[in-house]
């Protein structure tokens, strides 16, 4: 049993099986893809119909009402293939009229300009951009993203696409689809075209056979979804290639000549370790990164292809960079694993009862080190307790670092004794240790003075490994150290019994008392403990004094107010303040002027 | 360079005669394309019959032929052919020129024959 289609040529009614009716109609659809090309191509195509509605006439009687496949090829046999009417075309014109053979041979040639269609077959939005491929032969993906890139500057393709979208027309007939692809207007050309389009609708017919439940705007929303899905991860992927180009960027900024580069050298166990860290950086964001373009390009433009090779190789080298990284990191932290203090005692005192306590500042002794960046090291470290620099001379850094000094009680001796502690950290006690012994510190001892260096060196050889250096000062009960001026930025939480803070420390005298330390000329300072102190009567006659809001006298100077104006004496010097211009004249000769307005 | 194929010039030759043969067909009668094509058959002038639509188009199209309609018992109806006068007069100077190509392609063929034989 076979089904059977009823057609009508040429007027004639026909009962034509199946494949026998595909046969046909591919034959007739070959032959009028060519004619129509022709002058009076339709005559032609009705008077060929016509004789083959008689061929297949004579193949039917009572007993015989189908067409059969033997009956369509006995047909196909006598009108002869498409091919061959092309070839006799060519030859009559050439043979009939003369003056139509040059036209007629080159319309012939059909070797037809390239036009710009959209392509409805191969669409992601508008087809807009698989038209344009065809158009200028390169593949749809590249136009595409070529047009996704460039939105990101300014967005123009954005208003050019809408504006292609709207002016070029849809490919709609096969003759349309070979013009956008610049294929020659063929019968063979139209015929695989329509094979081609058959084919894939029948693939769509089936798809939706096997998704019944899902409906065309499901699938649409279904796409927008993924697409808009798409876009935005592109979108991170693209900031993550901006991150990752910048941070690759410094990375190699880095590795040329620069601070943070020596300081990473300094921190990292050894050159090798940089480098394992740079790749270990690239890969661990990289590899991300680029998934992350290629999965949202991949939903985008919905490409099904997936390379398990690429993911597999890709996931494993990720790993690799990731282990490196955690090896890195350990070796590193390891490096600070360990910490030794190197006490060394600098100076024992007996003679006399007060300590002068000096140091050399860091503004002295930048002028000592004569290192390239002086200006920047004095600015960086001068009002700052901690924190590291580096000097930069022709024979490199050198990393700088701030003393702390302490004072403390000494309770099992009558002398006083400076100690210096060197501090470092290392991935073994050892390491620590030798870290600790190769800084480089000054401390200078004249009789009943000594002086600090404000600043210690590392060694140019040694790793940074969190230096430190701190020099207490042990003084026994009845003893009375003097701290100075420039002791201000490097005391560290001295204890004391007012609890005056370091800063206010210095240029007094502080004696070690049973009870802790006392400032014994500290009257008038502004501290509740003060009470204490043996000078009550100064005391409250500085409090006295300080009734008047305005003009205040006391131990540190004299302090007048107005309305706008502020004047102070101290052992600073003479300060002036209008609201014209400050003027400041310190202790040591200097005047500066500042306008205000 | 296609290599060369007898089929092929055959088919030529055969091709740029046919236009003369319908014509000399015509006439001696109207006709309409079956029979036409079932006289170039008998003379093996026609291998195929599509290519004779074409050419009966063209032919009407630039005037040497008109055409009737005419019922068929059997089938559609029927397109017959006849000669216009132009088409009788372009006959005639057709085949005069085919009598001139004949007889200095016979001269031309029979010596190069006889050049072959010696």
């Amino acid at each position: 049993m076979n089904k059977t289609v009823t057609i009508n040529i040429s007027g004639i009614i026909f009962h034509i099986e199946e494949d026998a009716y595909q046969t046909l109609s591919n034959y007739l659809s070959k032959i009028k893809g060519y004619f129509s090309k022709t002058d009076g191509g339709n005559e032609i195509m009705a008077d060929i119909e016509s004789r083959i509605a008689e061929l297949l006439q004579q193949k039917i009687n009572t007993s015989k009402q189908v067409v059969l496949m033997v009956d369509v090829e006995h047909v196909m046999n006598t009108m002869g293939k498409p091919e061959d009417f092309a070839d006799l075309d060519n030859n009559n014109n050439g043979l009939g009229n003369s003056q139509t053979t040059n036209t007629n041979s080159t319309s012939n040639g059909t070797e037809t300009k390239k036009r710009l269609f959209r392509n409805p077959d191969e669409k992601a939005i508008g087809g807009v951009c698989s038209g344009l491929a065809a158009y200028i032969g390169v593949d749809t993906v590249w136009v595409r993203l070529a047009m996704f890139l460039l939105i990101f500057f300014g967005g123009l393709t954005l208003w050019v696409y809408l504006v292609m979208w709207i002016i070029i027309p849809l490919a709609k007939t096969t003759a349309d689809k070979l013009a956008m692809r610049g294929e020659p207007i063929t019968i063979d050309n139209i015929s695989k075209t329509i094979q081609e389009e058959a084919n894939d609708l029948r693939n769509r017919v089936d798809k939706t056979n096997i998704g019944k439940t899902a409906s065309d705007l499901g699938n649409t929303l279904g796409n927008v979804f993924i697409r808009v899905l798409g876009l935005f991860i592109i979108f991170i992927a693209i900031s993550m290639v901006i991150g990752f180009c910048t941070s690759s960027f410094s990375l190699f900024m880095v590795s040329s000549n620069s601070t943070v580069s020596f300081w990473i050298g300094s921190v990292l166990r050894s050159t090798a370790h940089y480098g394992w860290a740079v790749l270990s950086f690239i890969l661990v964001f990289g590899i991300p990164t680029f998934m992350f373009l290629y999965l949202g390009i991949k939903l985008l433009f919905r490409i099904t292809y997936s390379n398990k090779w690429l993911n597999l190789s890709l996931g494993l080298i990720w790993l690799l960079g990731f282990i490196i990284g955690i090896y890195v990191t350990y070796t590193t932290f390891n490096q600070f694993s360990e910490t030794s203090k190197v006490k060394e005692t600098k100076a024992i005192i007996n003679s006399g009862d007060t300590l002068i306590v000096k140091a050399t500042t860091v503004a002295e002794l930048v002028k000592q080190f004569e290192f390239e960046n002086n200006d920047d090291i004095e600015n960086e470290l001068e009002h700052d307790r901690s924190g590291y620099w580096t000097g930069e001379d022709k024979t490199g850094k050198t990393i700088l670092g701030k003393v702390n000094v302490d004072v403390v009680e000494n309770p099992n001796d009558t002398a006083i004794e400076v100690v210096a502690y060197y501090e470092a950290k290392g991935s073994s006690k050892q390491e620590a240790n030798l870290s600790a012994k190769n800084i480089a510190h000054t401390l200078k001892q004249v009789g009943n003075t000594i002086t600090i260096d404000e600043l210690f060196l590392i060694n140019q050889n040694d790793k940074f490994r969190f230096q430190e250096v701190t020099i207490k000062i042990k003084v026994p009960v009845g003893k009375v150290v003097y701290l100075d001026k420039s002791l201000k930025y490097m005391l560290d939480d001295v204890d004391n019994v007012t609890n005056t803070w370091d800063g206010d420390m210095v240029n007094r005298r502080w004696k070690m008392t049973d009870k802790g330390f006392v400032c014994i000329d500290c009257k008038g300072i502004d501290t509740n403990n003060n009470k204490n102190n043996s000078d009550e009567d100064e005391e409250e006659e500085g409090s006295s004094n300080n009734k008047s809001e305005n003009v205040k006298i006391d131990e540190k100077g004299i302090d007048i107010k107005d309305k706008d104006s502020h004047i102070q004496i101290n052992s600073d010097g003479i300060k002036v303040s209008t609201p014209e211009k400050d003027i400041e004249i310190t202790n040591d000769g200097t005047k500066k002027v500042t306008n205000k307005k | 360079m296609e290599p060369i194929n007898t089929d092929n010039t055959k088919a030529q030759m055969r091709k740029g005669v046919l236009e003369l043969c319908i014509l000399s067909i015509l006439m001696q009668g109207d006709a309409y394309p079956t029979e036409i094509i079932d006289k170039l058959k008998d003379t093996k002038l026609v291998v195929v019959e599509g290519t004779l639509y074409p050419l009966l188009t063209r032919l009407k199209n630039t005037g040497l032929l008109t055409y009737r309609w005419e019922e068929s018992t059997s089938g559609p109806p029927r397109k017959y052919y006849k000669l216009t006068e132009i088409g009788t007069q372009y006959l005639k100077e057709l085949q005069v020129s085919w009598q001139e190509l004949v007889d200095a392609v016979n001269k031309t063929i029979e010596k190069g024959n006889s050049s072959i034989i010696i």
